[in-house]
């Protein structure tokens, strides 16, 4: 035996709490820049209607009229639920709300229930 | 990235080994088939004013079936391994964790994709027996099925954290499914109140996957789906991710 062995490396110690912390703070980095991302992306949105008859679209003069009202508009709906035309309505009526952005509010009473 | 395809292919190969795949293709398709023929019989009865795409993919049935699966596809992803100890090769392979994760994640959603193409098949027969189209528009069938992309890689995502966080396949496919049956249902909470606020519409429909499948099928593309979506699948990656790198320095 020429050569003695070296003496063997002491074992490398996991700093886990280090690592641990590490974790959660690139998580929270994470959660983070997630929740931005969706906030931006929920005010600047675009859509295209590709419906071909564009039943629920809303015509142009539609929109403009929306961007310049003032004020909030209230529509209160008094359709019930079991009409056949209830669920067109009810779209149709999303579809303002999401073109007039914060000013439309829909109140659906029905008379069959009160 | 070619060690990434190579642990791809053999992701997606061993679903195809396991007898699990063939029952959920089964399973599901017989009950889209089941799904498709109600909403036509509904449909011959009296005239409605939805086309017949619309029925199929905003029915209960549809859905019911749709949330059951995710937890049928993604519970042995990690599970498996970790149970028969294959874990440790595939750690100590010279390939990184986040090409293992990755890979095992588009394994899933490549079956996820396999799965869905038959349903095409559906749609073909009507317009063939019918010479009638099925949908308002072909942009319709984009955005249906769009959205069923991005809210499959959504939960399968969740599916692959519950099943990097235990042994236990099936505890991975509860976790799973209650996170995932939470998620959904938490969106018709919209559709129940009677009064609503503009804003408080906005904040609801955004997260809400059944009206963002009612608008998308209708052919009205939006963008604020994909944008939750994608972003929340980032999330659960990386959480999983860590959930898996987490063996080599935690307790």
């Amino acid at each position: 035996m020429a050569d003695e062995q070296p003496a063997p490396d002491k074992p490398q110690k996991i700093h886990r709490v280090r690592i641990g912390v590490n974790v959660l703070v690139q998580t929270a980095l994470l959660l983070f820049l997630a929740i931005a991302a969706n906030y931006l992306g929920f005010e600047h949105y675009k859509r295209w209607d590709l419906s071909r008859d564009q039943k629920y679209a809303l015509s142009d003069k539609t929109k403009r009229f929306l961007e310049t009202i003032k004020g909030k508009i209230r529509i209160t709906v008094f359709v019930s639920a079991n009409h056949p035309i209830a669920q067109d309505v009810q779209s149709l009526l999303t579809e303002y709300q999401y073109a007039a952005k914060e000013k439309i509010d829909i109140e659906h009473i029905d008379q069959e229930r009160t | 990235m070619r060690k990434f395809y190579t642990l791809l292919s053999r992701e997606v190969r061993s679903y195809f080994y396991s007898p699990i795949a063939y029952v959920v293709l089964v399973f599901f398709l017989f009950v889209a088939g089941v799904d498709f023929y109600f909403q036509l019989s509904f449909m011959n009865g009296k005239p409605v004013g939805y086309s017949v795409q619309e029925a199929f993919f905003n029915s209960v049935f549809f859905w019911f079936a749709f949330v059951l699966i995710f937890p049928l596809i993604t519970m042995r992803l990690f599970a498996e391994e970790f149970k028969l100890g294959t874990i440790e090769p595939l750690m100590t392979a010279p390939v990184r964790d986040w090409q293992v994760v990755l890979a095992k994640f588009f394994g899933a959603l490549v079956f996820y994709v396999i799965l869905w193409l038959p349903t095409l098949l559906y749609f073909w027969v009507f317009q063939s027996v019918t010479h009638q189209s099925a949908a308002n528009s072909t942009g319709a069938y984009l955005g249906a099925y769009l959205m069923l992309f991005l809210l499959g890689m959504f939960y399968l995502s969740i599916g692959c954290l519950a099943s990097a966080l235990t042994k236990n396949q099936i505890v991975a496919a509860v976790i799973s499914f209650c996170v995932i049956t939470l998620h959904f249902f938490s969106g018709l909470v919209s559709f129940i109140l009677s009064e609503v606020s503009s804003s408080t519409r906005q904040l609801l429909g955004y997260f809400s996957a059944i009206e963002q499948m009612g608008t998308l099928s209708r052919g009205e593309i939006d963008t604020r789906p994909m944008v939750l979506y994608v972003s929340m699948t980032i999330v659960m990656l990386t959480l999983t991710y860590q959930a898996f790198q987490s063996r080599k320095w935690r307790l």
